[in-house]
C-alpha cells in the first residue's frame, strides 16, 4: 500500500475514528468485535480511496460503510451474545454519572434489538436527526422515529425500578 | 437539555471510546491484508499466463506435428510451408525427414 493511501486512512482515523468505533462497538454491543470490524471498514476504506477519495471526507459515508461492514459481519455469524462485561458504556462526566448507573443502562441497551440500540446512540450521543438517520439506516423517517420511540419505552420499563437513581 | 429522563440518563454516558493502540492496529493490519491481496493477485495473474501459454503451446505443438505428418504423407498442406516450420522450430519439434524433402520438391 503506499504511502499517499497510508496518509489517508490515518487522516480518515483520526477525523472520523472514534466515532466509527463508537458507533460499531454499540450496533456491534461489543467492543472486541468492534475492533474486528473496523479492520474490514478500513480495508473497504482503502478500496474506496482508489476510486473516490472525495467520498472518504464525509462522516455519513463512513458510517453507512461502518454500517455495511457491521452487517457484513452479523451475516458472517458475528452476531453472539451480547457481553455485559465489556466496557460499552463509559461516563461522560463523572460528575453526574455512576458506575453501578453506567452498569445498568449498558445492560438495559444491550436487551434491546440491534437496530433500536442503533437509533438511541444516533439520536442521543451522535446528535443525528431522525432524517439523518433514516438516510443511514435506509428506512423512512417515520420507522426511524418509531423504533427509537419503542426502544426508549423499552428501556423506561426495563429501568423503571431505579428511576430518579442518579 | 431532553425533557425525557431516559435520555437525560443516557445522554450523560457515552459509547467507550477506542483503545489507545487501535488505530496502529487498524491500519497495519489494513496494511498487511492489502499486500497479501496484492501478492496473491500477482500470483493468480502468473499462474493464469502460465496456464494459457502452456495451453497454446500444446495447441500448437499438436498442430505443428499434425501439418508434418499430413506433408510427410504427401497429404494437402493448408498452412503455409514457412509457418509451419517456423512455429516447429520454435518449439523445438523434430520434424521429419520427409517434410524437408517434400518442401525442397516444392511441397
Amino acid at each position: 500500500m503506499s504511502q499517499r493511501y497510508r496518509d489517508v486512512l490515518n487522516q480518515v482515523y483520526e477525523q472520523f475514528g472514534q466515532d466509527i468505533f463508537r458507533y460499531l462497538s454499540v450496533l456491534m454491543g461489543s467492543r472486541d468485535r468492534a475492533e474486528d470490524v473496523m479492520q474490514e471498514v478500513f480495508l473497504r476504506l482503502v478500496r474506496i480511496a482508489g476510486k473516490d477519495p472525495a467520498a472518504l471526507r464525509s462522516r455519513a459515508y463512513l458510517f453507512r460503510v461502518a454500517r455495511n461492514e457491521a452487517y457484513r459481519a452479523f451475516a458472517r455469524g458475528a452476531r453472539a451474545a451480547a457481553q455485559s462485561g465489556d466496557h460499552l458504556l463509559e461516563i461522560r462526566d463523572p460528575a453526574q454519572g455512576s458506575e453501578s448507573e453506567r452498569m445498568m443502562l449498558q445492560e438495559a441497551l444491550l436487551n434491546l434489538p440491534e437496530e433500536q440500540r442503533e437509533v438511541i446512540h444516533l439520536k442521543i450521543h451522535m446528535n443525528m436527526t431522525f432524517d439523518e438517520i433514516g438516510q443511514l439506516t435506509e428506512v423512512p423517517l417515520d420507522t426511524a422515529a418509531s423504533r427509537y420511540r419503542y426502544a426508549l419505552e423499552k428501556l423506561r420499563d426495563m429501568l423503571s425500578d431505579t428511576e430518579g437513581q442518579p | 437539555m431532553t425533557a425525557d429522563p431516559i435520555e437525560r440518563r443516557l445522554a450523560r454516558y457515552s459509547p467507550s471510546a477506542p483503545p489507545p493502540g487501535l488505530k496502529d492496529q487498524v491500519i497495519g493490519a489494513v496494511v498487511c491484508r492489502t499486500a497479501r491481496r496484492r501478492r496473491m493477485r500477482i500470483l493468480g495473474a502468473l499462474f493464469g499466463a502460465l496456464l494459457v501459454a502452456g495451453i497454446l503451446a500444446q495447441v500448437l505443438a499438436g498442430s505443428a506435428y499434425q501439418q508434418a505428418m499430413q506433408l510427410a504423407n504427401g497429404k494437402s498442406r493448408p498452412v503455409p510451408m514457412p509457418v509451419m516450420m517456423a512455429c516447429a522450430a520454435a518449439m523445438g519439434l523434430h520434424v521429419p525427414d520427409a517434410v524437408a524433402a517434400a518442401r525442397s520438391n516444392g511441397g
